[in-house]
């Protein structure tokens, strides 16, 4: 029999340790509140777990998937709709791998590309722009489309409070993303980013330093948390893998975790799996958590407030199991939880390429993930009139990033019928040391909330403890890929004139690809929201229906933009949910009438 | 060879004896001779050099998890994807077969980062389909095979290799005569072609397609992974590459800012993750 202990209560249990809950760890740890965090993972030591000599180790890392979550532990299956049984993801493959959770201190940014940057104006408010201009046609009719209940002012200081913590790279001049102090000046540029930066300003476009999560220079933050500078050893990116190791790739374990615990306030519980939040009889208040040590005993938690930072659909399965919110029915559309889904990523499908041929280099260069380039908005948000246009929103154009951070390994293959043999591999040849480059983009749009998007728990599967593991029925819609045909073009003339030749521009035919593996940068499901019928969190990220009971993802977004990784915006909900813990704690009840 | 050479001193000789015109272009063509000869002499070295290291390689290591027949399989499989030829070293100076059959041997094998449990049920399905009692008519997603849903398999990935194997063998001698180690190589580019083209009816889990991309994957990594792992012996495929493993450009005096921005490729001597872990340059 497992051994069941009942801790002391503590003010605030925070679930997980990574991105977004070192802010809250820290925030209200400084504030002299005792805090409880709750991770699955370990706490890594850079300087030892990720040391130069055994880091640069590409089947460990991008394959085996060394530091993140192990699979066996719990998955998440995926359909498309719901006339299909959904297929639990088994295997970290070199296509998904990047994607995978995190485990431990820092979460999965311990090996993202750190490629940041705000939401802007319309992000916030994208359906009442589109309808106010463009009418409700322009969505599709099944749409579940709302606004976040606040505005990009509202979240500036919140903005703020993340970039400073995090030690944000990038310059302040974008005119699409107004009112911006980054506290780091970006990374040098390369020749192809020189390049796309002057023929994007000559043709009247914004072009400005790509913004990077991943330090420029040494840095102290508002804690006085000390931070490296990238060194720029180019194993940074590869597809997002390589966790670093001068603690300049940042997560929480290199910002806010070592405030937190610095304070004496804050007590970390690793190798700990959170499996249920406790609450009264009447559900009206959370009474704590339940967790599941390493050696399978169970503890019970208790605490006034309790701050949900776990893995995005993670957090909708917690409150699934936990018989908390309002379970969305896809049938008639009534309920919140599971509701909204708003995808983050592109499908990929790259539609415009050029060949520069005087530029070359080392495919395997120094640098890091997500430095060096510039990116322009210009074809972004409704930064460009959409009458006439079949689509809302557009994307971010990044382009001359640094020609490193990809390892030959995930690069190395694409099994074909063709690829094999002694001409295959005399391509192979100096493939490393190519004497021009291919510059190409992927454009597309944001994904439109549908009502038969959502995740609920599966009814055949279920985790190493057996419960339910979170199911996710989604597809992509065609927002994705309209802009894709629009915008294409338009990008094809600036490679032109930066000097490209074979500028080849092909049109995305429509559903031409079908979710089959998703998770990674999920948006919705969870949403905060004006209204209590529709949304889960009220605009403090407080739970309508569950006072004590706060939470901060990117499955928090109502409208997942495309413009960057939900990151930057989910980390300002972060700072925004303690602010909201804060006044709760000050002032018990709901913080929205 | 030399009976090549011997060939051209007696025509040599045999031109001497000829009219004084003659006499010029007599040491000319010795000069010429003898360069071709030495270039000859430095191929057949390197294939001598690559002979022996091939041998070496074999003869340091052995086997923990192929049976016999699975070495010979795989050792035919790896050559014929990644030949030895005149771009150099192949999977076998490489030692791919090591590489897979330590992973075999492992966590690979034994599908340890894999999540295991039932039901299992194949991907793209049109449906209707019934499990544990519920039906979904419009069956499943499809799958691409890289993705982490396309392996829906009750078994590990060594059992997977294991019927690969079998399914191969026997569709080689049942397609064309004979087992796929001792068919010529264009058969064997036939054969695995086949795969990709799912031709085979004997493949009962995985399908030709998904182990042709299995291998493919596995082949490649044997080849470009660091060397620790048993495979890419001397870091042949980083030669043939240009890839610098480890090497952050120190050793050529190059600092990681100066590569960072240029755009001329330059050459880096590779390195391992032994070779830095053994005290060479990491960091500038």
């Amino acid at each position: 029999m497992p051994d069941q202990v009942t801790h002391p209560s503590v003010d605030v249990v925070v679930l997980g340790a990574g991105m977004i809950s070192g802010p809250v760890a820290a925030e209200l740890s400084r504030d002299g509140y005792k805090v409880v965090g709750i991770e699955k993972g370990p706490r890594w030591d850079y300087t030892s777990d990720w040391h130069p000599t055994n880091i640069h180790d590409e089947w460990a890392i991008a394959v085996e998937r060394k530091f993140d979550h192990p699979l066996q532990i719990a998955t998440f299956s995926i359909r498309n709709n719901r006339e299909q049984f959904a297929l639990p993801v088994r295997r970290y493959t070199k296509l998904v791998q990047y994607h995978a959770l995190g485990h431990g201190v820092g979460g999965a940014a311990t090996h993202w590309g750190a490629s940041v940057g705000r939401y802007g104006p319309w992000s916030f408010k994208p359906y009442s722009e589109t309808i106010n201009k463009y009418g409700e046609s322009m969505l599709p009719s099944n749409h579940d489309m709302e606004d976040f209940p606040i505005t990009y002012d509202e979240a500036k200081p919140y903005y703020e409070a993340w970039e400073k913590a995090m030690g944000i790279t990038g310059d302040n001049e974008d005119p699409f993303i107004p009112d911006v102090k980054y506290p780091l000046p970006p990374h040098p540029p390369t020749p192809v980013a020189e390049r796309f930066r002057a023929a994007a300003e000559s043709m009247g476009y914004h072009p400005n330093p790509a913004v990077s999560a991943i330090t420029s220079g040494s840095y102290v933050n508002q804690y006085g948390v000390q931070r490296n500078a990238c060194i720029q050893c180019g194993w940074c990116g590869g597809l997002c893998n390589y966790p670093c190791e001068v603690g300049a790739k940042t997560s929480s374990h290199v910002t806010t975790i070592p405030a937190a615990l610095a304070t004496g306030n804050f007590d970390l519980r690793l190798f700990s799996y959170v499996y249920r939040i406790d609450t009264n009889e009447q559900k009206t208040m959370a009474t704590g958590v339940r967790y599941y040590d390493s050696a399978g005993n169970i503890h019970i938690q208790p605490a006034k407030v309790i701050f949900n930072g776990i893995w995005g659909y993670n957090i909708i399965r917690l409150m699934l199991l936990s018989g908390i919110g309002k379970p969305y029915n896809p049938v008639n559309s009534t309920g919140s939880l599971g509701r909204g889904l708003t995808d983050g990523y592109s499908p990929g499908v790259t539609n415009v390429r050029g060949t520069l041929e005087d530029i070359g280099g080392n495919a395997y260069s120094a640098g890091n993930a997500s430095g060096g380039g510039f990116k322009i908005l210009d074809f972004a948000d409704d930064n460009f009139d959409h009458n006439g246009l079949n689509f809302i929103g557009g994307s971010a154009i990044t382009l001359g990033g640094y020609l490193g951070s990809a390892p030959n390994l995930i690069t190395a293959n694409n099994p074909a019928k063709e690829n094999f043999g002694s001409t295959w591999k005399g391509r192979l040849k100096d493939n490393k040391l190519p004497t021009r480059l291919t510059i190409s983009s992927s454009p597309s749009g944001p994904e439109i909330p549908t009502k038969d998007q959502f995740v609920d728990l599966d009814p055949h599967y279920t985790d190493i403890y057996g419960d339910p593991i979170a199911r996710i029925t989604m597809d992509w819609g065609a927002n994705r890929w309209r802009p894709a045909d629009y915008i294409a073009p338009k990008v094809g003339e600036i490679f032109t004139k930066m000097g490209a030749t074979n500028v080849i521009v092909t049109k995305v035919p429509e559903l031409n690809q079908h979710v089959d593996w998703w998770g990674h940068h999920m948006r919705g499901g969870s949403r905060m929201g004006e209204k209590p019928e529709t949304s889960v969190f009220n605009k403090w990220m407080q739970q309508w229906d569950l006072e004590n009971h706060f939470a901060a993802s990117e499955t928090s977004f109502p409208f997942g933009d495309n413009i960057t990784a939900g990151t930057h915006p989910a980390g300002m909900l972060a700072y925004l949910a303690a602010d909201g813990i804060k006044k709760y704690l000050n002032s018990p009840g709901p913080l929205v009438a | 060879m030399s009976s090549r050479r011997n060939f051209i001193k007696v025509g040599a000789a045999a031109v001497a004896g000829a009219a004084v015109a003659s006499a010029v272009e007599i040491p000319l063509m010795t000069t010429q001779v003898q360069q071709k000869d030495q270039a000859l002499q430095q191929k057949e070295q390197t294939i001598t050099q690559l002979q022996s290291q091939a041998e070496e390689t074999s003869r340091l290591t052995g086997f923990l998890s192929l049976t016999p027949k699975q070495r010979e399989m795989v050792e035919a499989i790896a050559e014929t994807m990644i030949p030895t030829d005149n771009n150099g070293a192949g999977a076998k100076e490489a030692g791919v077969i090591y590489f897979i059959d330590r992973h075999l041997a492992g966590s690979y094998g034994k599908s340890g980062n894999m999540y295991l449990q039932g039901p299992f049920v194949p991907p793209n399905q049109t449906g209707p389909i019934t499990v544990e009692g519920q039906t979904y008519p419009k069956g499943t997603i499809s799958a691409r095979i890289n993705a982490g849903t396309g392996y829906q398999y009750p078994f590990t990935l060594k059992e997977y290799w294991r019927r690969g194997l079998e399914y191969l063998d026997a569709y080689s001698r049942s397609a064309y005569g004979g087992t796929f180690e001792n068919l010529e190589a264009d058969q064997r580019t036939l054969v695995l072609q086949d795969l990709w083209d799912n031709k085979p009816t004997n493949f009962d889990g995985p399908t030709p397609r998904e182990f042709f991309y299995e291998l493919h994957d596995m082949m490649t990594a044997g080849f470009f992974t660091d060397p620790l792992y048993g495979g890419n012996r001397g870091m042949v495929s980083w030669e043939l590459t240009g890839y610098a493993g480890t090497n952050d450009g120190a050793s050529e005096g190059f600092t990681l800012p100066q590569l960072m921005v240029m755009d001329e490729p330059q050459r880096l001597k590779p390195m391992s993750l032994a070779d830095i872990q053994q005290g060479g340059s990491s960091h500038a």
